[in-house]
């Protein structure tokens, strides 16, 4: 394990703590201290101690933390900010105590509720849509993934890889050297975990982790995906930067994205449209952009990707098992009428004219001559290699 | 290094895993890396059998780390510390025994006697922001954090040849919340 490092970004007043903080001697203790102070001397407002990159620290660590709040606490020049996280399951236990010293300091935990569907996403219900949707998707996908550059040998990550079937998946198909698998659902990762010895995968890893904060060295994979998950989050730019961070100079960096405007569905077209139109304002709500998938081009470009290619993953029913594609919309209708129309606290009558659409649609899909489809966008860059 | 079957016959209840580890103190105390290395290696040896296998890891090493500086404070140099690990169906119990150096012996079993009454808030906060560390430092202030801020029993048990053995014990629900 690395010795603790420590980062300060001045946009943000933010210090940031990465690695070990396991002190030893007192001249370390008295170190770290004088480099806080330092930091603290020439800031005025708010300081914020983030700790969400900092694996392990030992009480000592934790002594010079508190001398330095105590320090803070005399001078009474700032307010202090304590970041944690419950990826390094220390910091929410041990970092409240800092609160005891000085009421000036505020602490949290950066990924609770850090988006506003967490709570459901992260839940195992959420799980078999998830199953359902990879089932009708993965025929098609593979071969875009192998378009945009995944090979056998490569070492790979999935991040925000729910409960881990395409890495399995990946794995099987593509004879990755490696693939790791990254989310941070504990439940996603528990079942991913599940699957993998009932499989006898050896050559992949789960790890329960924040795709905003990854505990992966910078440089590491030939490959990085990110699918149907930027949509979900706030800051998708933040998981983008992370993303390229761990993929090597020259190597791939894929995302995917549902967008519902490329939903469109015979007979009953205006009652299927008026649903997904709704369904994308309810989203908006619960803070998913449901209708990403056509700004991924350009949110690649900006973070200065290369050679981008795009690629639709356009399923509709005479590509898919019409009963798979069934499930997978009888999963959306009652995640989206249910799970997020009890959460936005939706009326009956909103329940109902939402729900109305997804019925046609499954009309649609079950009927001979019904057509419907369900369009993706899958976006990859090169990093470059310079 | 030993991993250890449960022994049929023994009087207590048989743990589901257990490791047994001895070292020279020495070794510890010339190079203090050591503790956060074999923290490390005993949590990751472990917490794949916990469901939430990151929590697991991580709360294991931190009080592994304490428990390890704690011993490698107290004991004598050339003398050899023990490192037993057992997983029980209620929870995790790691024990420690060493040869105290004789000056330390009787002011850690009666802190540790303290620290069972009760871990006081004013006495955890002196200790942190203390500004210089008491001349018979045996890691007090480890002690303390892990019984503030983690649900760990900490006993001690005074042993034949004058060895003493800590044992801490952290219950399953606090490895996986
Ligand atoms: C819509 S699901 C997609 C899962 C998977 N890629 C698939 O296609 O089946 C989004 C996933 O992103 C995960 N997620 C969201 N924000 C995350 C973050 N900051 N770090 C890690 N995982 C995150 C969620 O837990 C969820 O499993």
């Amino acid at each position: 394990m690395t010795p603790y490092t420590l980062h300060y970004d001045p946009l943000d007043q933010q210090i940031n703590f990465e690695g070990a903080l396991r002190l030893i001697t007192e001249e370390e203790t008295a170190r770290l201290l004088r480099e806080l102070t330092a930091i603290h001397d020439r800031i005025e407002g708010v300081l914020r101690l983030n700790f969400q990159r900092l694996r392990y620290i030992n009480a000592a660590g934790v002594r010079a933390l508190s001398l330095f709040i105590d320090y803070a606490r005399r001078q009474n020049a700032l307010a202090i900010q304590v970041i944690a996280s419950s990826v390094v399951a220390w910091s929410e236990r041990v970092l409240p105590v800092l609160q005891a010293i000085w009421d000036r300091v505020e602490f949290s935990v950066y990924d609770k509720n850090f988006y506003k569907s967490q709570g459901i996403i992260e839940d195992d219900g959420f799980i078999p849509l998830l199953r359902n949707q990879t089932r009708i998707l993965w025929p098609l996908e593979q071969e875009v993934l192998r378009r945009h550059g995944l090979k056998s040998g490569q070492r790979v990550a999935d991040i925000c890889c729910g409960c881990g079937d395409v890495p399995l998946l990946i794995s099987r198909e593509f004879a990755p050297s490696f693939i790791l698998g990254v989310d941070h659902s504990e439940a996603a990762v528990a079942y991913a975990r599940h699957l993998q010895s009932e499989f006898n995968i050896d050559n992949a890893e789960f790890q329960r982790g924040d795709a905003t904060t990854l505990m992966i060295n910078d440089n590491s994979f030939d490959f990085v995906s990110c699918r149907l998950s930027l949509q979900i989050f706030s800051q998708p730019e933040l998981i983008l930067k992370e993303l390229i961070r761990i993929t090597k100079p020259g190597g791939q960096v894929y995302v995917t994205c549902e967008d519902y405007d490329l939903i469109v569905g015979y007979p009953e077209s205006a009652l299927i449209h008026e649903t997904y139109e709704r369904a994308a304002v309810y989203g908006d709500q619960m803070g998913m952009d449901l209708r990403s998938g056509k700004k991924l081009y350009s949110m690649l470009a900006q973070a200065r990707l290369e050679a981008i290619q795009t690629d639709h993953i356009m399923l509709d029913t005479s590509r898919a098992d019409r009963e798979a594609f069934a499930q997978v919309i009888e999963s959306w209708r009652d995640f989206s009428v249910y799970t997020i129309g009890d959460d936005l606290g939706l009326d009956e009558a909103d329940q109902a004219t939402l729900l109305s659409g997804y019925e046609a649609q499954l009309r649609a899909i079950r009927s001979a001559n019904g057509f419907t489809t369900w369009g993706i966008v899958a976006c990859s860059g090169q990093k470059p290699r310079q | 290094m030993q991993s250890l079957r449960p022994q049929p016959q023994s009087s207590r209840m048989s743990p589901l895993f257990a490791l047994k580890l001895t070292f020279p103190a020495q070794d510890f105390q010339t190079n203090w890396t050591q503790c956060s290395l074999l923290a490390n290696y005993m949590a990751e040896y472990t917490a794949y059998q916990f469901t939430q296998q990151e929590r697991a890891e991580n709360i294991i090493s931190t009080v592994a780390n304490e428990l390890l500086e704690t011993a490698v404070h107290l004991a004598t140099p050339h003398s050899d510390l023990t490192l037993h690990l057992e997983q029980h169906a209620a929870g995790l119990q790691l024990e420690v025994s060493l040869l105290p150096q004789p000056d330390l012996a009787t002011a850690y079993t009666a802190f540790l006697q303290d620290l069972a009454d009760d871990v006081g808030e004013q006495a955890y906060m002196q200790w942190l922001t203390a500004v210089t560390i008491p001349p018979h430092y045996f890691n007090q202030l480890g002690l303390m954090m892990i019984a503030h801020d983690f649900s760990v029993r900490i006993t001690s048990v005074s042993l034949a040849s004058e060895r003493i053995c800590t044992r801490l014990f952290i219950p399953n629900e606090e490895l996986q919340a």
